[in-house]
């Protein structure tokens, strides 16, 4: 018994040296009390004018007068389907035939292609909002200082607006030692 | 999952961002427990030095100090010998950090379960940004199936393949939370890994012995172990990495998301959120009331996965 009270209070003795030694540090990465905030996040939206195929499109348009269209518009444009909604088939729901570089609202007001997500909040409303709060879509470029937004369009496209199934990358290997509990059903 | 009131949740969101605007940042590593875990070390030492094997620079980690109590040259001796070992072995010119935390900055993630469509787009870009094994194949994000109106992690499948999103399930991608309240830190019984002040949960892998007392700690099984020695391509290898990020572990220490904290504390985005091609993920910064992921918590019916357990994660879940 005695010897092992020695041991203890040598042990002792000697932590307490070693902790006087390294009492003094100070933790790593610790931010100043008084530093300033980071930079807020500043978002623009990416605008679509830049990147719309063949715009401005009245290079065209102003040599098609709207009363000589097709009803459906796609004799020109074949590769535009419009599968929105089941009745969806006037181009001129959101397209402006007298002006063919801007959109328009169902109350006929212009709407810019870089504000096209004024289109579809007419009818998305939720969506909209949770696009506008950040809830929906996705903001690329950083989360401090400037980012952009990405619009609607810039993920659905507005004629055939539901997403394509994606084929998932491939599954991680199945362990070595069995399927760990809570893995598989 | 219980999902409550609107009131119940306003209450809650606002709870969160107050607790999380007054948790004090800058809380140095806490001494408490410090004998024990100094006898713990001398103990752990001894694991560590037959480990470290016949490298040559093996007995300077050996004594390196911890990563905490380093000075600035003391670190740029370590970034350089850890630099000539991937030199060595991989033949790259890696460009090694140690990018400090933003000061004000708390990163948070929300992930919204209604787009998220189970790609394993992140998966995949998080091992290529973090110099993961490729074989043993060492993820840190595992992605779960789960059928509609369940939510029951036990019976998930993480193993599914094809087309998806597959009818009648969703998909909850699950990675490191970065607790508030981390059960992992606690454990460790050398402080290999702590918590900093922008909230990201970090290991020194030169100070971990490997004993994965946090593997066992941690309720999302999100961090890893790799048994093996890492296999990597010299064309594999993202060579901008930082010391407590991405750089390549060594054999036998435990790694986890770290929020890819070698580009986040730059500004830029992690590598999983970038690569999402739904946008499920969101990123930012919490402690700025105007970021999209204080405006989902605030006003989305959001929760944290196994809330009840007080980890305080900072992942936060919605369907919209
Ligand atoms: C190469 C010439 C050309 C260009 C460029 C062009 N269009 Fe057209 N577009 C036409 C013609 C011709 C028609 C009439 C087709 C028909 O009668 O079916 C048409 C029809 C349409 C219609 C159908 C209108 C309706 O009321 O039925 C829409 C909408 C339309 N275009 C939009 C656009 C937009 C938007 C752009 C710019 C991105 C564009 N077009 C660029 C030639 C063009
Ligand atoms: C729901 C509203 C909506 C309807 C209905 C609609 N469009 Fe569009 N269209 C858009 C928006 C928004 C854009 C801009 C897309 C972008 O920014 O990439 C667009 C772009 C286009 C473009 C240029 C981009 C491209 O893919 O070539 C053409 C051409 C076009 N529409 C033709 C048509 C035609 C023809 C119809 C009718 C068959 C039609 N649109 C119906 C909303 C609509
Ligand atoms: C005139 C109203 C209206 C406008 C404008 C409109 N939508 Fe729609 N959208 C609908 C309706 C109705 C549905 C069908 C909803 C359903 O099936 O539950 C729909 C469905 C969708 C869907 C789901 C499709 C699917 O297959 O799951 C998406 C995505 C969508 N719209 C995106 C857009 C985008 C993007 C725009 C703007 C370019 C837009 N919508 C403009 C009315 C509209
Ligand atoms: C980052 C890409 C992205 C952006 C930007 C985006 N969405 Fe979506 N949206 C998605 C994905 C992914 C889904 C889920 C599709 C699915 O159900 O498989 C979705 C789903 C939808 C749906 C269908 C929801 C349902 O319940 O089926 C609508 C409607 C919709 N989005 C509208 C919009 C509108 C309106 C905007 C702009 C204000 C927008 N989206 C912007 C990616 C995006």
């Amino acid at each position: 018994m005695k010897t092992l009270v020695n041991h203890k209070s040598v042990f002792v003795a000697l932590l307490g040296s070693m902790l006087l030694i390294l009492s003094c540090h100070k933790p790593p990465h610790t931010v100043a009390e008084s530093a300033a905030p980071p930079p807020p996040q500043k978002v623009t939206i990416i605008e679509r004018e830049g990147r719309i195929r063949n715009f401005p499109c009245s290079e065209c348009h102003k040599k098609v007068a709207p009363e000589t269209m097709s009803k459906d518009g796609t004799k020109k444009h074949t590769d535009i389907v419009l599968k929105h909604f089941p009745g969806m088939n006037k181009c001129q729901l959101c397209h402006d035939p007298y002006n063919m570089d801007q959109l328009k609202r169902i109350t006929l007001e212009p709407v810019s292609f870089n504000t096209s997500q004024e289109i579809c909040g007419q009818c998305h409303g939720e969506k909209k909002r949770d696009w506008d709060m950040g809830a929906h879509g996705k903001i690329v470029g950083g989360w401090m200082g400037v980012a952009q937004k990405i619009s609607c369009v810039g993920c659905h496209n507005p004629h055939t607006p539901g997403r394509p199934k994606m084929q998932a990358m491939a599954a991680p290997p199945f362990p070595a030692g069995g399927i760990p509990k809570g893995d598989h059903p | 999952m219980k999902i409550d009131s609107d009131k119940n949740k306003s209450d809650r969101a606002a709870h969160r961002l107050k607790k999380k605007a007054e948790i004090k940042l800058a809380e140095p590593a806490s001494r408490r427990g410090f004998l024990k875990k100094l006898t713990a070390g001398v103990a752990a030492a001894g694991v560590a030095a037959t480990q470290s094997g016949c490298s040559t620079t093996g007995m300077d980690k050996f004594f390196q100090d911890h990563y905490k109590e380093m000075t600035a040259e003391e670190k740029e001796k370590v970034f350089a010998r850890i630099s000539e070992d991937t030199k060595k072995k991989y033949n790259v010119d890696i460009n090694l950090k140690d990018p400090p935390p933003v000061p004000g900055a708390r990163f948070a993630f929300a992930i919204s379960l209604s787009v998220c469509n189970g790609n394993r787009a992140c998966v995949h870009a998080c091992v290529e940004e973090n110099n993961q094994s490729r074989d043993p194949a060492v993820q840190y994000i595992k992605v779960i199936e789960l059928d509609r109106g369940t939510f029951n992690l036990e019976e998930g499948d993480a193993y599914y393949e094809g087309e998806v999103p597959k009818k009648d399930k969703f998909y909850l991608p699950m990675q490191c939370n970065q607790c508030d309240n981390p059960p992992c830190t606690k454990v460790c019984p050398v402080e290999a890994t702590w918590k900093e002040d922008d909230g990201i949960v970090v290991i020194d892998y030169d100070w971990c012995i490997g004993c994965r007392y946090c593997m066992a700690a941690c309720p999302y099984d999100a961090r890893r172990f790799n048994f093996k020695e890492p296999e990597l391509q010299r064309s594999e290898i993202n060579t901008n990495q930082s010391y407590l990020s991405n750089r390549v572990r060594p054999q036998g220490v435990v790694e986890k998301c770290h929020f890819c904290l070698h580009r986040t504390r730059l500004g830029a985005m992690p590598a999983c959120m970038e690569a999402c091609p739904t946008g499920a993920r969101k990123f930012g910064n919490i402690a700025d009331p105007n970021s999209d992921v204080a405006q989902i918590v605030q006003n989305k019916r959001v929760f944290v996965l196994k809330e009840e357990l007080g980890t305080i994660p900072n992942i936060y879940y919605y369907f919209d």
